[in-house]
């Protein structure tokens, strides 16, 4: 290995070494923090050694009584169930909606075609407010502030223009011919449907289920203008735990870790098609 | 005879149909979301207050006007861009930078591309929380305490207006720089490498191809990375709402906070609309020119 080489790989280890460090070290961080007790938590300077425990997790999931202190944040695994169901009702609503339209978009041709495409793309590219704030006067008006089914029609707006694009992509991937092939054996195009394009575009609908289930888990801006007590998600729940009155860094952090770590189990394992999802279909990688 | 051979050139009425009827369903979803948005533009023409929600009357461009003429707008106009400039530039640089050094196989490599991921499915919300306590103002944010032992001395960070928004473009940066450095990776890994193999037979320098190779051929990623990054820092709120709420002194208030306060917190709906339209405006336009920006660089 000549100098020069050996200087690259020097400059390429330090350069990932440093970014990586960026990367992960909040995370990493927010992990430690969530093992530390209340008095750890606060030092100053900011603990790096530290005996672990569980009182945080302990005290936002089965509540805690010790000495004078009250159990602060009990209705966490509330917050949890209400985002477990609202996100996936809007991830089976979406699927229903939008399994027909994408496929549809990707092997019809017919009038207005692209502009209605484009018209669900748009909202993706459109500020979340300029739906929301008028949709929450409607809300108002129709009694769905703070309800689950209203929330759930809510966040189509999230899931659903995701869903067909990325989908409509998976079903243009499939040749034309296989189709064809299904459509001279004399099957109808619910038979083509059904039996040869649904189970070939399987892995891509897996893919968009759990993505658009980890984007609706993530949001925060339509619940908390739409949302209310009764179907607080995790993420206001989060946000909760800091305030005027109280500051509750341990107990943040363990929620962020009961929030985080299942939606990282489920994005592990359609790694393969996040830069796909992300860009709406635009990569196919 | 004759009605028989005619049915079977024209497609049935039912099968004509159907791309409309498959389509249907989402379509009423569109005009669900569709609805709200023009009531949204109509609210700009009114003075629409939240506190009484009986008396609405249209007021034509007053809103649109008294708003224009206000510095205040024109801050949190300025100020967007001015965090989506910086966000987008620097994440696709670092994005680039980091794709390059993982481009090629090295024991681990899988390990830390997968890695990637963790950082954007994170809520963002929860990230700018994570970030709010590692800026900790004085020694208890471990950020100033790292920094204290190479001599820097303590830095507020999010608690003051001059670094306030260099401390938001930073969460930005780290929640989206992997997105960059996703795109840019796939990018890299699929272009052919005889153009390499031939330029280097050539004696060409490595920096001669990075420029005149990797960047032309990565044209289609910078563009994409561009069109979402740039969009999505335009009408950045979660980070904002969870860190600094606008302030300290409207240092970080962009066009998507500001209208927040106005509609929710003064209850001037209408005015909350008109921050909300322009913002959608701008937005609209750089997702028009880049879609079709990015289009063009495709077809060629």
């Amino acid at each position: 290995m000549t100098k020069s080489r050996l200087f690259q790989r020097i400059l390429k280890i330090l350069g990932l070494g440093a970014y990586f460090t960026f990367a992960l070290g909040p995370i990493l961080w927010i992990a430690m923090m969530s093992l530390k007790n209340s008095n750890d938590v606060i030092a100053s300077p900011p603990k790096f050694i530290f005996t672990p425990t569980l009182e945080n997790y302990k005290a936002i999931t089965v509540g805690q009584h010790e000495q004078n202190m009250e159990t602060v944040r009990p209705d966490y695994p509330k917050y949890f169930l209400n985002t477990l169901i609202i996100a996936s009702a809007t991830v089976v609503i979406s699927l229903l909606l939008g399994t027909f339209a994408a496929y549809s978009l990707a092997r019809f041709s017919f009038r207005f075609k692209e502009d209605i495409a484009f018209t669900f793309l748009s909202f993706r590219f459109a500020p979340e407010l300029m739906i929301i704030f008028p949709l929450y006067i409607v809300f108002q008006k129709a009694g769905l502030i703070d309800s689950y089914s209203g929330l759930t029609a809510a966040y189509q707006l999230i899931t659903l223009p995701f869903l067909i694009w990325v989908l409509r992509g998976f079903f243009e991937d499939i040749p034309r011919e296989i189709e064809q092939a299904g459509r001279v054996d004399g099957y109808t195009w619910w038979g083509v449907f059904s039996r040869i394009s649904l189970p070939l575009v399987r892995p891509g609908i897996a893919a968009v289920v759990i993505l658009s289930f980890i984007f609706a888990w993530n949001n925060f801006i339509f619940s908390m203008i739409l949302g209310g007590e009764r179907t607080q998600t995790v993420t206001l729940g989060i946000l909760g735990f800091i305030g005027y009155e109280r500051v509750l860094w341990g107990q943040m952090a363990a929620a962020t870790m009961i929030c985080v770590i299942p939606e990282l189990i489920l994005a592990f394992f359609v790694q393969q098609y996040i830069v796909r999802g992300l860009t709406f279909g635009a990569v196919k990688g | 005879m004759t009605d028989h051979a005619l049915r079977t050139k024209r497609p049935k009425p039912l099968q004509r149909s159907l791309p409309y009827l498959l389509t249907f369903p989402a379509l009423i979803a569109l005009i669900g979301i569709l609805y709200p948005f023009i009531l949204g533009v109509y609210y700009t023409f009114t003075n629409y207050t939240l506190t009484e929600p009986g008396n609405i009357q249209w007021i034509g461009l007053t809103n649109y006007i008294e708003i224009f003429k206000n510095i205040d707008f024109w801050n949190a106009f300025s100020l967007t861009f001015v965090f989506a400039g910086s966000a987008v530039m620097i994440e696709l640089a670092l994005g680039l930078g980091v794709a390059l050094l993982l481009k090629d196989a090295f024991p681990g490599v899988r390990i830390l591309r997968s890695f990637l991921i963790i950082p954007m499915m994170i809520p963002p919300i929860v990230s700018a929380l994570m970030w709010k306590v590692i800026l900790l103002p004085t020694d208890q944010g471990v950020l100033n305490h790292i920094l204290s032992v190479v001599g820097i001395q303590p830095v507020a960070w999010l608690g003051d207006s001059a670094t306030a928004l260099i401390s938001l473009i930073l969460i930005d940066v780290w929640i989206y720089s992997p997105f960059a450095v996703l795109i840019f990776l796939a990018g890299l890994q699929s272009m052919p490498k005889e153009p390499f193999e031939a330029a280097q037979v050539d004696g060409a320098s490595s920096w001669f191809m990075f420029r005149k190779l990797t960047l032309p051929m990565l044209k289609p990623g910078i563009v994409l990375v561009t069109l979402f990054r740039l969009i999505d820092s335009l009408k950045v709120f979660d980070i904002i709402y969870a860190t600094t709420k606008g302030g300290p002194a409207g240092s970080t208030m962009t066009l998507h906070i500001q209208s927040y306060f106005e509609a929710i917190r003064w209850f001037r709906m209408g005015r909350g609309m008109v921050y909300l339209f322009v913002l959608w405006f701008l937005c609209f336009i750089f997702s028009k020119v880049l879609s079709r920006l990015w289009t063009r660089v495709l077809v060629r």
